[in-house]
């Protein structure tokens, strides 16, 4: 009966075929024991398939909202909750948190805080074990996402034996074995080196682009991300400011909101600011187009 | 005391031993385990630490298996030393030799005891003890909590480092003083190791959320252990070999010099 539960919520829910997929009506929360809200008026909608980047200084909220979309509040925190949140049409207060995970997958900043079991491929079926699949299933699921992440070689490798990055690749994995539409990271490079980071990106970036995974990131290393983003929000004491295309969000001063944004739209801001001596048609979100665009200006 | 820790974990190997079922290398430990406990003659005991020797070698965990028995002397001659003091001031004892000779085999028995499960934790990976813990039918709840520490100690460990490191920096002297003001500089170590233990295990009650832990009441397994016919073969040898240990103690006694 509880197979066939998990199966019914799995189903796609768009009677009107609306690929909304993430749909946040004045959604406000405080946790308990405080007397402020950790996100107020919240509205956010958000397609299936799109790339959003989640970015505002520490301490503004984002953690929240990405708690509050795949179910942790209001089930795991307690507090004040407002308004709704409907996660691929269910309403997230409605349905338990091991069905939301199935539905919207979670991985968080410490990856050493996700791994619970001791190697990668125990740790990648751990979900699925708990959710008490067929062992072919596991089996099957657990390959896949191996495959997906390009980690087959850490198989059976303990989670000691591997670096912050890979780690938040099994991380990642883990999570995405339980076949989710949506992925949430909360600040998933935080722990990383540059290098690490930049590889841990291009991986989540290749999850939107090859698997159309609908992706929505808390950052602060931008540079790199936003060429591939399709929005960009920016928050800033539990409200979202901006929801936009990074284009058009990049044209507002969103520097003194914590956002550390590209050095070449810093740059072509500095230009206009001296006087249209280089008429950028548009804000370039990164060195190429910026190259791009200089080239044509040149000629 | 760390070189008989450094005796119970694993060793990794791929040997007989290593590929046997775990339930079977129990068994095995156990039966050693046993048996030193029902037999005190000095002669059985040093059969059984041949044998567990053996097994030792076979596995190619020997060195680490020696430090094991080499980490247990202060142990056994505390043992003796307990043992044959005691008897000696009590009234109504046998004569001085054979008190001597009945610590000694006390003392002996000790080394064979600690011995024994060493063999089982240097070939068996963390992992594959959780899954015998599974087979045995522990409650999941338990096995986790096993698995957990062993995943998490490490961790533990290198933040109590990073704690103390960087309390020494600020000049906290540990080393100095007697024991109890010692003890009370391990405060400042141990507030922020408990805070910091604290923190990562909402965090990680959070991730288990997130993982469906307790989900669905029957659980499923990934891998699971299965007996093979060599893994029945030794298993066989060891029960017999506990029966024939049972039947000459306790229904037909015989005379073990």
């Amino acid at each position: 009966m509880f197979r066939d539960f998990i199966r019914k919520t799995r189903l796609p829910s768009g009677v009107d075929g609306d690929l909304r997929i993430i749909e946040v009506k004045d959604l406000g929360f405080k946790y308990a024991g405080t007397d402020f809200y950790a996100i107020k008026e919240v509205n956010l909608e958000i397609n299936e398939g799109e790339f959003v980047i989640l970015a505002g200084k520490s301490g503004c909220g984002k953690t929240t909202l990405l708690r509050c979309l795949n179910g942790l509040i209001p089930h795991f925190y307690e507090g004040e909750f407002e308004g709704r949140v409907l996660i691929d049409g269910v309403d997230t207060r409605d349905c338990p948190p091991y069905i939301l995970s199935q539905k919207a997958g979670m991985v968080f900043q410490n990856p050493d805080n996700q791994l619970f079991a001791l190697s990668v491929e125990a740790d990648i079926a751990f979900p699925l074990e708990n959710l008490g699949l067929p062992r072919e299933e596991i089996r099957d699921r657990v390959e896949w996402a191996l495959k997906l992440l390009k980690i087959e070689e850490l198989r059976s490798r303990s989670p000691f034996e591997l670096s912050a990055g890979q780690k938040q690749k099994v991380a990642i994995a883990s999570v995405l074995a339980m076949r989710p539409k949506i992925l949430l990271l909360d600040e998933p490079t935080s722990s990383l080196d540059p290098i690490s980071a930049k590889n841990l990106i291009d991986a989540i970036i290749e999850l939107n682009r090859k698997h159309r995974l609908t992706i929505l990131i808390s950052e602060h290393r931008l540079t790199h991300l936003i060429p591939h983003a399709d929005k960009l929000a920016i928050m800033d004491k539990g409200k979202i400011l901006y929801f936009d295309e990074p284009r058009k969000v990049l044209k507002e001063d969103v520097l003194m909101y914590g956002v550390s944004i590209p050095r070449v739209v810093e740059v072509v801001r500095e230009m206009r600011k001296i006087g249209g001596c280089l008429p950028f048609r548009e804000v370039p979100l990164s060195v190429d187009e910026f190259i791009r665009d200089l080239r044509g200006v040149l000629r | 005391m760390a070189a008989i820790l450094q005796g119970l974990q694993f060793y990794p190997g791929d040997s007989f031993i290593h590929r046997l079922d775990p339930r079977a290398k129990l068994l095995i430990s156990t039966t050693f385990l046993f048996i030193t406990l029902i037999y005190v003659e000095v002669t059985v005991t040093t059969i059984i630490i041949v044998a567990e020797a053996l097994l030792a070698a076979i596995s190619g965990t020997m060195r680490r298996w020696i430090k094991t028995v080499y980490g247990s002397i202060p142990f056994i001659v505390a043992v003796f030393l307990m043992n044959y003091l005691v008897r000696m001031f009590i009234p109504g004892q046998p004569p001085t030799q054979v008190i001597l000779y009945e610590s000694f085999a006390a003392a002996y028995r000790l080394i064979a005891l600690l011995a024994s499960f060493s063999i089982f934790f240097l070939t068996t990976t963390p992992e594959e003890i959780g899954m015998t813990l599974t087979k045995l039918k522990i409650p999941y709840m338990y096995v986790f909590a096993f698995i957990s520490a062993i995943r998490f100690t490490p961790i533990l460990a290198e933040e109590l480092q990073t704690i103390m490191d960087s309390q020494r920096s600020r000049g906290l002297e540990l080393d100095k003083g007697n024991p109890l003001t010692r003890l009370k500089r391990y405060i400042p170590i141990l507030v922020p190791l408990i805070v910091n233990v604290l923190r990562r295990s909402y965090e990680l009650a959070e991730a288990m959320e997130v993982k469906c832990f307790g989900a669905s009441k029957k659980r499923t397994y990934l891998k699971e252990l299965k007996l093979r016919p060599r893994d029945l073969f030794v298993i066989i040898l060891t029960l017999i070999s506990i029966s024939i240990s049972i039947y000459f103690k306790f229904i037909n006694p015989i005379k073990i010099p």
